[in-house]
């Protein structure tokens, strides 16, 4: 369980926590549907938490996307009422959010590149295209090809693809993403374990392909 | 291979894990006996998975680690991500934009391609579709909805689900705001604000004489068109979705406008839509709602216990018009206006006395005049035609018409809205000539011929066929440059009269009225 943090959960608008909690009540309940629901408030806060505190993140290369969610988490969820099961319905929902950021960051990015017009700045006036923000120029593409390869992954096992959004892209443990999807800790391991087997082999990674044991 | 295989693939390879690898190959051999298949996606596997783990980890590090802030701060806000509808096909409808959304559901423009017109879906909220009861008399409502037909009550051509069971409304999508949008743009006059109040209450008062009863009533539900004619939104949405909505200004709109028997949980009926009307007359004349509070409790407790005076605010106002406001907020439902219909004639005996050159009639009050006493305004436009028409020193020949006026000019880019008008005083013995536009109207206009020049407000005009809003005044001013004399009647929407009116006024205008067929009166007196 994320611990509560000495900051004060904040000024979040009481209707979006009642949603909040109304629909990771629906998940605990069964309604699937409604992490689709789910997931676009916490994509806003997780918008909006990286806008308020930005200057305190400046030069933090430590800061990442775990760190966000739980963030988010104590914002968003009353800890009163929050149990396990609470808490990995949220993480599987800001994971989705995760993914949907990252994509859509990629492919602005490669627009932009495309159209020759990078020339963007942050407002902190770094070049955003600079090496805190990304170490590898192909980064977009890179996240594409993830995305792509996660795409037909979820055609083939929508299960593995469920798995790999909650390890991958929010951070959860073997427990949460099992508690979170529904599934037994075994099942959750044999899929990743697969997963990042079968992920290595559609992303090309041959580089250290040849047994090497 | 793939959906029975994969199952076992994943059995296979944690196995295959806890074997040595010398013995692997014997494995995957026997395992995959007779499945090329299976085998060819084992043995692959099998190669990439030492040193998977830490190749994704390395990924995970590398695309995720840092430089979220910078990708938090330009990505798009969470209600600027792609549509997945838009460009989607629902039925024979092309799904194109998205053009409102909000606690009740979302709405899109599409293409109806099998009738080639223009429509708004609307999907509703998923707060309705998680309750199958709800959600089956949601489209029991909205289908008798649907019967209603009534100029202000939102066209509804279609409620149908699609292939995957979500229910929408397909309705006519008209141009315009809502009248919540209106209301943020700043104060309303007065003659716009009763203009609006009894055009929801003729819509309430259709409705109700068909058993339908709105329940919620409110701006975001008022749609406005560009022609300032009102059509009421949402019928039948109210009673299955309560005050339960997502979002901040979904639940803001909702409790604002709710009755006391509602706020209490008491089943609403017609007299709860008229509260909310007396909320929104109040809101639209007072510029603030009588119960406003950040806090949506402090609202319901306001709603319950505080009596509005409206005349705090509007001291200017007719007692009539407070006086009526007052009595649609009463807290028993016994206590107010029971019907709309009552609200409907209260708020035109409310309109402002006309000024003495003014004209203002609507549809409703000519037919109270036809019915009886003979109106005020209408003898004072009477008495200026037959004094400035006697004024003009050249008559034309063979007038029979029993007023002063025996040949009219009558600009209107549509002729269908007044043909039978038209006939009418022709029938009378009124020469009319009818032109389109304000060019040809120019040319057209002999001072010597008509005394009288009727023209619309608005039209579309020119090669291009473009929408002037004022063509009307164009024509006044530049019939005026040329002939002094002129004496021009605006024959418009109830809206235009009501945006117009002083300006028309002072331009010189003789008068502006919003019902054509009382140009046979005026002419033909």
């Amino acid at each position: 369980m994320i611990s509560r943090s000495a900051d004060e959960p904040g000024d979040v608008a009481p209707a979006c926590r009642d949603s909040v909690a109304r629909l990771l009540g629906d998940l605990r309940a069964g309604r699937r549907e409604a992490l689709d629901e789910l997931f676009p408030l916490v994509y806003q806060e997780l918008r909006e938490l990286a806008h308020r505190q930005r200057s305190a993140w400046q030069g933090n290369d430590t800061l990442d996307t775990t760190a966000l969610v739980h963030e988010a988490y104590l914002k968003l969820v009353d800890q009163r009422g929050a149990t396990w099961e609470t808490e990995a319905h949220f993480l599987a929902a800001a994971a989705k959010a995760i993914r949907h950021i990252l994509i859509n960051y990629a492919r602005d990015r490669r627009a932009k590149k495309r159209g020759g017009g990078w020339q963007q700045v942050s407002l902190s006036g770094q070049g955003i295209d600079g090496a805190s923000a990304s170490p590898d120029p192909a980064w977009e593409d890179r996240v594409l090809a993830l995305e792509e390869a996660l795409q037909r992954l979820a055609g083939l096992s929508e299960r593995q693809c469920r798995i790999v959004e909650c390890r991958f892209f929010g951070g959860m443990t073997v427990e949460q993403t099992a508690l979170a999807l529904g599934l037994s800790t075994a099942t959750v391991t044999r899929g990743w374990a697969m997963a990042r087997a079968w992920l290595r082999r559609a992303l090309g990674d041959t580089g250290s392909l040849a047994r090497q044991e | 291979m793939i959906g029975l295989h994969w199952d076992r693939l994943e059995v296979l390879l944690e196995q295959a894990d806890e074997i040595p690898a010398a013995e692997r190959a014997a494995f995957v051999e026997r395992e995959t006996a007779g499945d090329q298949d299976l085998r060819a996606e084992l043995s692959t596997l099998l190669d990439a998975s030492p040193g998977a783990a830490e190749y994704i980890s390395r990924l995970r590090r590398e695309l995720l680690g840092s430089g979220v802030e910078g990708m938090l701060h330009e990505v798009p806000r969470a209600d600027e991500l792609p549509d997945p509808w838009i460009g989607r096909m629902v039925s024979h409808y092309e799904i194109s934009e998205r053009i409102g959304g909000g606690g009740m559901g979302v709405i899109y423009r599409a293409r109806d391609i099998r009738l080639g017109r223009t429509v708004a879906l609307k999907f509703i909220a998923p707060e309705i579709r998680r309750d199958p009861e709800a959600q089956r008399r949601f489209l029991h409502e909205a289908r008798a909805a649907s019967a209603l037909d009534h100029p202000n009550i939102c066209t509804i051509h279609e409620v149908a689900e699609t292939d995957d069971g979500r229910p929408y409304i397909v309705m006519a999508a008209y141009d315009g705001e809502t009248l919540r949008e209106r209301l943020r743009r700043g104060p309303m006059p007065e003659r716009e604000a009763l203009d609006f109040g009894e055009q929801i209450a003729g819509a309430l008062a259709a409705a109700h004489q068909r058993g339908i009863v709105h329940r919620d009533v409110k701006p975001d539900n008022v749609f406005v068109t560009r022609d300032g004619v009102v059509k009421l939104l949402d019928f039948g949405l109210a009673r299955t979705a309560d005050s339960r909505m997502s979002g901040p200004d979904a639940v803001e709109g909702t409790v604002a406008y709710m009755s006391p028997e509602q706020a209490t949980g008491q089943r609403a009926d017609q007299r709860s839509d008229i509260w909310a009307l007396g909320v929104i007359l109040y809101e639209m004349l007072a510029g603030v709602r009588p119960f406003a509070a950040d806090d949506p409790r402090v609202v319901i407790e306001l709603i319950l216990t505080r009596d509005p005076d409206l005349r705090l605010t509007r001291p200017d106002l007719a007692p009539g018009i407070t006086d009526l406001v007052h009595r649609m907020l009463a807290k028993r439902p016994a206590r107010r206006s029971a019907h709309a219909q009552e609200v409907l004639e209260a708020l035109e005996r409310c309109r402002l006395p006309a000024a003495p050159t003014a004209l203002r009639l609507g549809g409703r009050r000519a037919r109270a005049l036809r019915a009886g006493a003979p109106g005020f305004a209408l003898v004072i436009l009477a008495t200026v035609l037959a004094l400035r028409t006697r004024a003009t020193p050249e008559r034309a020949p063979g007038r029979t018409g029993t007023g002063s006026v025996s040949h009219v000019l009558w600009v209107d880019d549509d002729s269908s809205n007044n043909a039978t008008v038209i006939h009418q005083l022709r029938s009378r013995g009124v020469q009319v000539t009818t032109s389109l536009n304000t060019a040809d109207a120019l040319r057209q206009y002999d001072p010597a011929v008509h005394q009288l020049v009727i023209s619309d407000m608005g039209r579309y005009e020119g090669a291009n066929n473009e929408y002037v809003g004022r063509a009307g005044f164009e024509l006044l001013e530049q019939l005026r440059a040329r002939h002094d004399e002129v004496q021009l009647v605006f024959c418009t929407s109830t809206r235009a009269v009501a945006m117009n009116r002083e300006e028309a006024l002072a331009s010189g205008a003789l008068g502006v009225v919003d019902d054509c067929e009382e140009i046979v009166r005026l002419v033909g007196f």
